[in-house]
């Protein structure tokens, strides 16, 4: 269930790359480097052109969870958290056990979040204090 | 507002044109004619060799923020749901902040569709007549005054605590000084009449809040009746000469400069009288609210031992130069702006030598109370190396700003001096 949420999402977020390639299937011309027509110029970059598959073969498992570290509760941070913010705001702590489990304390009581049975908040805690708890 | 993301979401090759000017070639690749290709290019920090292949509509993923609002200008964005950004300190050189630099703090979702024609203002509660006021009714009814007024967010420079505390990491730039046009809130609650026994104001906005449920309110705090009677505060339709910003609180907003931000009221729909302290969302717990004793950092302070802060506290912002500065002369201006919830700046002084000794800077008088007031000062270097300038303001209370952060668990009412690093090389 929470991997057809993550799936779903994903498939929102990337919704406007899809279309892109899309897109990009109308025409076929060899790639060539250009400098800008511009003032802003820099001297053509030798290498390959991008690969125009790899946007389409994204799947979950490329799912960066905005950016949360990988670890055990990162799934659940990220569905309980991001539901209603941004991880930003979870990204910018570094906070102690105690101040991290007022905060979901404060979110649950005043901020409408779903209560979490307690093996799932002994999850997101852990990952909170491991990922942003106090710096040493 | 909306992301970068929305934009294309709604519409991928509009919103190329839209934000970067960009028209594609046929096959729906390239940039005709160069169309948009310097806007991207600038947006991104360098051109881009392959561009004739690059699909319209395509996000580039280099682009650092996945945030563009409309008006705004040089913000750093440290969240963008709710949206939080603030102005790095050398943006606010201006006297008075123009509307792209202000900082923006929101706590849920702005509303959407607002209409300027059928907005209402509500005072009720402890009043001898309930008001319901168009934004035209208030034009009418009572003076329309401008004023240069400062507001700054209660947790401007959070991100100095040590330990960290939690919120929005601020640095510098959660406050600004714009000019303000509005009808006084005194002269609109002397119409209402002040019932007998109100003490608190309640304010409410038509923000709504971030999970979703209409029953919830993102954030309604409040004033004392006497500070809701000080006549410097506006309820406010314009912004520098024009409509209030979307994100500034469009159509209509408390300004009640002296107190954290979060009194000003954004989006505001309701103003009510209370016989107790309003306990509206963000009026009670630890939010908004400091020891009433210094403590050590890292305590713990329960509940009840914090106090709903009230004046911000004495500051001052050197916004030139930019801090890291590298100078090849070996004299320099300083300009910077300075501030005090509780009055008037009576002196600035500038150290370029860690606080050994101090100057004092030219200090102009605010045009009105609550504006800021400007500071200048020119200093010389006598050898090439690593300077720190340091401004520190005292205000007519005679209070100044300290050197260490006083800490709290919230991490609010850091007014400690401002340091600028420069290296000179003559």
């Amino acid at each position: 269930m929470m991997r057809a949420f993550l799936v779903f999402a994903f498939f929102l977020a990337s919704l406007p790359m899809l279309m892109a390639c899309e897109q990009k299937q109308a025409a076929e011309p060899k790639p060539t480097p250009e400098t800008a027509v511009s003032d802003i110029s820099a001297e053509p970059q030798a290498g390959e052109a991008p690969d125009e598959e790899t946007a389409l073969s994204e799947d979950e498992d490329d799912f960066d969870y905005d950016g949360l570290p990988s670890g055990e509760g990162q799934e659940e941070v990220f569905v309980n958290c991001s539901g209603c913010h941004s991880l930003r705001l979870v990204q910018q702590q570094g906070l102690s056990r105690h101040r991290w489990e007022e905060i979901l304390d404060w979110m649950v009581e005043e901020q409408g979040m779903a209560s979490l049975d307690p093996p799932e908040h002994e999850l997101v805690v852990n990952y909170l204090v491991t990922h942003y708890g106090l710096p040493e | 507002m909306k992301s970068l993301t929305q934009h294309y979401q709604a519409d991928p090759r509009a919103a190329d044109h839209d934000i970067f000017g960009r028209v594609a070639h046929k096959d729906r690749r390239g940039f005709l004619r160069g169309a948009g290709l310097s806007a991207l290019g600038l947006a991104l920090g360098s051109a881009i060799p392959f561009h004739r292949s690059m699909p319209s509509g395509l996000i580039p993923v280099g682009l650092a923020q996945d945030m563009i609002i409309e008006g705004k200008d040089g913000l750093t964005y440290l969240n963008d749901r709710p949206v939080n950004a603030e102005t790095p300190a050398h943006l606010l050189n201006d006297d008075i902040t123009p509307t792209a630099r202000h900082f923006i703090r929101n706590n849920g979702v702005p509303p959407e569709g607002v209409n300027v024609q059928n907005w209402r203002l509500t005072v009720d509660g402890l009043v001898q007549n309930i008001l319901d006021l168009s934004i035209e009714d208030l034009k009418k009814r009572f003076e329309v005054v401008t004023r240069a007024l400062v507001i700054e967010c209660g947790g401007n420079g959070r991100a100095a605590f040590d330990p960290p505390a939690s919120g929005n990491q601020w640095s510098l730039g959660a406050v600004a000084c714009a000019q303000w046009t509005g009808v006084r809130l005194m002269d609109v609650l002397t119409a209402a009449g002040v019932g007998e026994g109100a003490i608190y104001t309640a304010h409410e906005g038509a923000d709504t809040h971030l999970s979703g449920d209409p029953d919830k309110m993102p954030i309604s705090r409040g004033v004392p009746i006497e500070k809701a009677m000080d006549p410097n505060n506006l309820i406010a339709f314009e912004m520098n000469g024009a409509p209030l910003h979307a994100m500034n609180g469009a159509p209509l907003r408390l300004v009640i400069p002296g107190y954290p931000g979060s009194v000003s009221q954004k989006w505001l729909t309701r103003i009510w009288l209370r016989d107790q302290i309003h306990d509206g969302p963000k009026m009670t717990g630890k939010s908004y609210r400091a020891p009433q004793h210094p403590v050590a950092p890292g305590t713990d302070v329960p509940k009840e031992d914090l106090a709903i802060i009230e004046n911000m506290p004495v500051k001052s912002l050197i916004t030139s130069p930019q801090t890291g500065a590298a100078l090849t002369e070996s004299s320099l201006s300083i300009h910077g702006h300075a501030w005090s919830g509780s009055g008037a700046i009576d002196q600035v002084q500038i150290s370029i030598d860690f606080g050994a000794t101090w100057e004092q800077a030219y200090l102009k008088k605010a045009e009105n109370p609550f504006a800021w007031q400007h500071f200048d000062a020119d200093i010389e270097f006598p050898i090439s190396g690593y300077y720190e300038i340091w401004a520190r303001a005292r205000d007519e209370t005679g209070a100044s700003q300290p050197f260490a952060i006083s800490w709290n668990p919230k991490g609010y009412l850091n007014n400690s001096v401002h340091r600028v690093a420069v290296t000179v090389k003559i």
